[in-house]
C-alpha cells in the first residue's frame, strides 16, 4: 500500500494535543499543517483491523505511542477518507490526497496534503467533520 | 509595533499575573483554561511553552471585548495562543496572537452566501484592524 491512496472507506486518525482540544473536540488549527506546505501527518486506522474493535485502537495507540509523546487528554480524531475528500470537492479544483507514507518504525503513517490549496478553509472542512464520537482517547486507561 | 507593545505591555507580564487578570475581571473560564495549558509546558519536548507575549495579547483582547463570551483557548506547537468561536450560523471566528502584537484572523461562515454581508476574513492584522474585520462576526455570538 505505500504511496497508495486510501480507501474511501477507510479512517484516518490525527493525534490532537491537549492543548488544541477542548471539551473533546479539535481546535481548527489542529489540523493546519506546520509549514503550512507540508502534509497533515495521521494514522491509517484499517491498517490496524476493524475501525469498531478496541483491539485495533489499543495497537494504533501502541505504534502511535512509540513514535510521538502521547498525553493524558490528548486525542485521535478519526476522519473517514471519502467524508473528507468530498468536504473539499465544493469548489472545482480543490482536492485532497490521502495516502499510505509509512516511516520506519511507524507503517500505519499517512498523510493528507493538499490543505495548502486554501489553508484554513480546508482546515476547517476537516475540523467540521469531527463529532464527539469520533473522538478517541490517546491513552488506553481515560 | 515597538510602540503598540510599549503602551500595552502589563506591569507584572508573567503568566501567573495574566491568570489571575483574567479571574479579576470575572473570566473565570478562560482563566481555568489558561492555567491548564500552562500546566502543560514541558510536557512534550516537541512543543514550546505557551509563549507569554502572545498570551497577553490574547488578555489585551478579552480586556477590550467584556461582553464576548469565552473563546475556545488552544496553543499551537510553536506556543503561540489560538482562540476561537464556533458561530451560528456554522462557522468560525479564528485568532492567532503573534508575539509583536499583529493577530492572524481566520473568519467564515461554512455557507459563506448565508450571509453575504460577512465577507470572509484571511489576514494577518493589527489589532485595530483585527477587531474591525471580526465585528460582522462577533455580533453573530451571544454576549455575556
Amino acid at each position: 500500500m505505500t504511496g497508495d491512496d486510501i480507501p474511501d472507506a477507510d479512517h484516518v486518525a490525527r493525534y490532537c494535543s491537549p492543548r488544541m482540544v477542548v471539551d473533546g473536540l479539535p481546535m481548527l488549527d489542529a489540523f493546519v499543517p506546520e509549514p503550512l506546505e507540508a502534509p497533515l501527518s495521521v494514522v491509517w486506522v484499517e491498517h490496524f483491523g476493524n475501525i469498531a474493535t478496541e483491539a485495533t485502537f489499543d495497537d494504533l495507540r501502541r505504534q502511535v505511542g512509540a513514535n510521538l509523546r502521547l498525553r493524558r487528554n490528548g486525542r485521535f480524531a478519526v476522519i473517514n477518507a471519502g467524508r473528507a475528500r468530498d468536504a473539499v470537492r465544493l469548489r472545482p479544483g480543490q482536492f485532497l490526497h490521502i495516502r499510505h507514507a509509512p516511516l520506519g518504525g511507524f507503517p500505519s503513517h499517512s498523510e493528507i496534503s493538499g490543505l495548502h490549496q486554501e489553508t484554513p478553509r480546508l482546515s476547517r472542512a476537516l475540523q467540521k467533520l469531527v463529532a464527539a464520537g469520533d473522538m478517541y482517547f490517546a491513552l488506553p486507561d481515560r | 509595533m515597538a510602540a503598540l507593545r510599549k503602551q500595552s505591555t502589563p506591569t507584572d507580564p508573567s503568566a501567573d499575573a495574566i491568570v489571575r487578570d483574567l479571574k479579576t475581571r470575572r473570566r473565570f473560564g478562560a482563566a481555568k483554561r489558561v492555567a491548564y495549558l500552562l500546566s502543560l509546558d514541558g510536557d512534550d519536548p516537541d512543543e514550546e511553552p505557551v509563549n507569554i507575549e502572545s498570551l497577553h495579547w490574547f488578555a489585551e483582547l478579552l480586556k477590550r471585548h467584556f461582553t464576548l463570551p469565552d473563546p475556545r483557548i488552544g496553543v499551537k506547537p510553536n506556543g503561540l495562543v489560538q482562540i476561537e468561536w464556533l458561530l451560528d450560523p456554522p462557522g468560525i471566528l479564528a485568532l492567532t496572537f503573534l508575539t509583536d502584537g499583529l493577530i492572524r484572523i481566520y473568519a467564515a461562515f461554512d455557507e459563506p452566501e448565508s450571509l453575504p454581508n460577512c465577507t470572509p476574513v484571511n489576514s494577518t492584522l493589527t489589532p485595530a484592524e483585527a477587531e474591525a474585520a471580526m465585528q460582522p462576526f462577533v455580533d453573530r455570538l451571544p454576549h455575556r
